[in-house]
């Protein structure tokens, strides 16, 4: 495993996600790149297809769009286009969304433009225990997977982790809140909102189900579909999200979706 | 020539730099200047040669097959044979090949079937599934892309001290585009064990070398990347297996990443749905035909006594067998069935897609 980007050597990243690395494995394996985002996810790609499990850092959101060539046109079809010789075995992580202060283009959340890559899997955790077993996985998984790190919450939730090596599954939403009258479906930072929503609603009556969707793409429409069979449920959503968020969807979301 | 910026000859001159041209056999297939060693071994040099007229031969049949509806759009490499046959014929099998979408010539030196190349231009991905080392990176059409691939290849071998390299070929246009600097630009800052390689034919579909860059070579731009670049003529087979030999080895053996500039020419259209005359006139195309790789090295193994009217039949007989008998085994390809798209998008196809999958195998 290797884990190059911009900053994260010596200065162990600019929120402190690889502070130590450098020195425990050192500057082959952990190394600052020059301010090419392109270049990261290119050498993702290289390294891959070689046997590395390479983790390339964005440094924000908001420049990761120089990788969608590789993204789109490389990684996420690698092993599609050579029919499984070669394949692509990388993560990409980068800070996600807003709520620190950030200068403009550095609190992006476009998720919803990588969700519709197919090849690709999207992870975003919304707790440290989330953050912990889904990088694992995702560090473990033979696929491409875009790692999304809410920046709101890289201090805001606190929570102790046990260092136990114990990935948490890809591809399923996890139910954080049991509920009967509505079904709330979050990711990311707004999930600690979405949950403090639900006790609201618990003081005025409305039993609330939370959802945390956590892989974004290939997301787990099964649980998710299930549930919105109440008519409730989906406008409840897009009340807490607002117009500009969109669920990435399976192509048929009805009661008889299986 | 590059104008200077400051005519105070007090101020020091703090870099230098100088690009230097390789060249053997002229035009006509006589000698310029003393031979490299191999080129005294005729068999590897009739090797070359027929690797070269192979793969012209090919790339007619292809473009036939287009024409008649068997195959889509396909790009030839007709006028620049010299340069995937020099370059891949001085790699070891272990080293990796990154090619670009028009050096067929390299793929198929390097052990790829002629039905699996019309595969993929067939539009089929089981020719990317290719013979050859397994570790070699397919066709890539987005220009310029598989350069930071090269780099993260080669970085890989540097991590695990594999005295292996990787090969990264590319076209004049691709040298304007920010993956091929970026790439050299990291290979430069850590030395990597990767020979970059422009196939300089001229053209960028309809776009000159003088609208693609003001400078005066392609082999400069490795100087700004921090490594050594050398113009090679691109039609003269055996300087470009002496320049990649040379710049493979020192890859290989630590001093770092090389660049090539093979400086040849177009002679055919960007691809079968391009109609070249529409921007360059034919007598420009016909001055470039006298120069072209395969009548330069016949005459010169003729010369030496190497190659004879009869060879040159006996060949051009293998090669349509050869060919032919792809084209059969092409031809006989059934398309696959469309819910093998969902084969290999992902190690194991998720959950999510298993209706979608489910649906397409209901359907035939």
């Amino acid at each position: 495993m290797v884990v190059f980007g911009e900053d994260v050597g010596v200065n162990g990243g600019v929120f402190r996600a690889t502070v130590g690395l450098q020195q425990r494995f050192g500057p082959e394996r952990v190394f600052d790149t020059p301010l090419a985002e392109l270049l990261i996810s290119g050498l993702c790609v290289g390294m891959a297809a070689q046997g590395l499990k390479p983790v390339g850092e964005i440094q924000f959101m908001g420049f990761i769009y120089p990788c969608i060539d590789q993204l789109v046109n490389h990684a996420s079809r690698l092993r599609n286009r050579t029919q499984g010789r070669l394949s692509c075995p990388m993560v990409l992580r980068t800070p996600h969304g807003s709520g620190i202060r950030a200068p403009e283009h550095h609190s992006e959340s476009t998720e919803a433009m990588l969700a519709h890559i197919p090849g690709l899997r999207m992870v975003i955790p919304s707790s440290p225990e989330r953050a912990y077993g889904l990088l694992l996985a995702a560090i473990h998984d033979p696929d491409p997977v875009v790692f999304l790190e809410p920046t709101r919450i890289y201090r805001a939730a606190k929570g102790e982790v046990e260092d136990n090596g114990e990935a948490l599954p890809l591809d399923v939403a996890f139910i954080l809140r049991e509920g009967r009258d509505v079904t709330l479906i979050s990711w990311g930072a707004m999930v600690k909102e979405t949950l403090a929503a639900a006790e609201t609603l618990d003081a005025e009556g409305i039993s609330a189900e939370v959802i945390d969707l956590a892989t974004l793409k290939p997301y787990d429409a099964i649980p998710c579909s299930a549930r919105w069979q109440r008519p409730d449920a989906v406008s409840s959503f897009t009340k807490l999200h607002g117009p500009t968020a969109s669920v990435p969807r399976s192509p048929r979301l009805s009661p008889s979706a299986g | 020539m590059t104008e200077r910026w400051h005519p105070d000859e007090r101020l020091p001159v703090i870099a230098r730099f100088e690009v230097r041209r390789r060249a053997y056999l002229a035009p006509d297939g006589s000698i310029n200047r003393q031979l490299p060693a191999f080129a005294s071994d005729t068999r590897l040099l009739v090797r070359l040669y027929r690797a070269m007229v192979l793969v012209r031969a090919f790339d007619l049949k292809a473009v036939a097959l287009q024409r008649t509806g068997r195959l889509g759009t396909y790009a030839a490499s007709l006028g620049q044979e010299a340069v995937s046959v020099g370059v891949a014929s001085a790699m070891r099998n272990e080293d990796v090949l990154l090619p670009s979408y028009r050096d067929n010539a390299a793929l198929i030196w390097r052990g790829v079937k002629l039905e699996e190349v019309l595969l993929f231009w067939g539009g089929d991905e089981r020719g990317n599934h290719f013979s050859g080392p397994v570790q070699d990176f397919p066709f890539c059409i987005p220009v310029g892309s598989q350069a930071p691939h090269a780099a993260g290849v080669a970085y890989a071998f540097k991590l695990r001290k594999e005295p292996r390299i990787a090969v990264c070929l590319f076209g004049d246009g691709a040298t304007s585009k920010g993956d091929v600097f970026e790439a050299m630009n990291f290979a430069g800052v850590h030395k990597l064990p990767v020979v970059f390689v422009v196939t300089n034919n001229q053209w960028a579909i309809s776009v000159p070398l003088r609208l693609q860059t003001a400078s005066e070579t392609l082999a400069q731009k490795a100087i700004a990347a921090g490594f050594i670049g050398e113009q090679v003529d691109g039609n003269d087979i055996v300087a470009m297996h002496a320049s990649a030999e040379e710049a493979i080895e020192a890859a290989r053996n630590g001093r770092g990443p090389r660049f090539i500039e093979a400086v040849t020419y177009r002679l055919g259209a960007h691809t079968t749905a391009d109609d070249a005359a529409h921007y360059r006139p034919t007598e420009e195309v016909q001055a470039r035909w006298k120069e072209e790789p395969i009548v330069r090295l016949r005459s010169f193994l003729a010369g030496q006594n190497a190659w004879s009217k009869t060879d040159e039949e006996q060949l051009s007989a293998e090669c349509q067998q050869h060919i032919d008998a792809a084209v059969d085994r092409y031809l006989a390809v059934k398309p696959r069935p469309p819910e093998t798209m969902f084969d290999h998008l992902y190690a194991e196809l998720p959950r999510a897609y298993a209706a979608q999958r489910r649906e397409l195998e209901g359907d035939d």
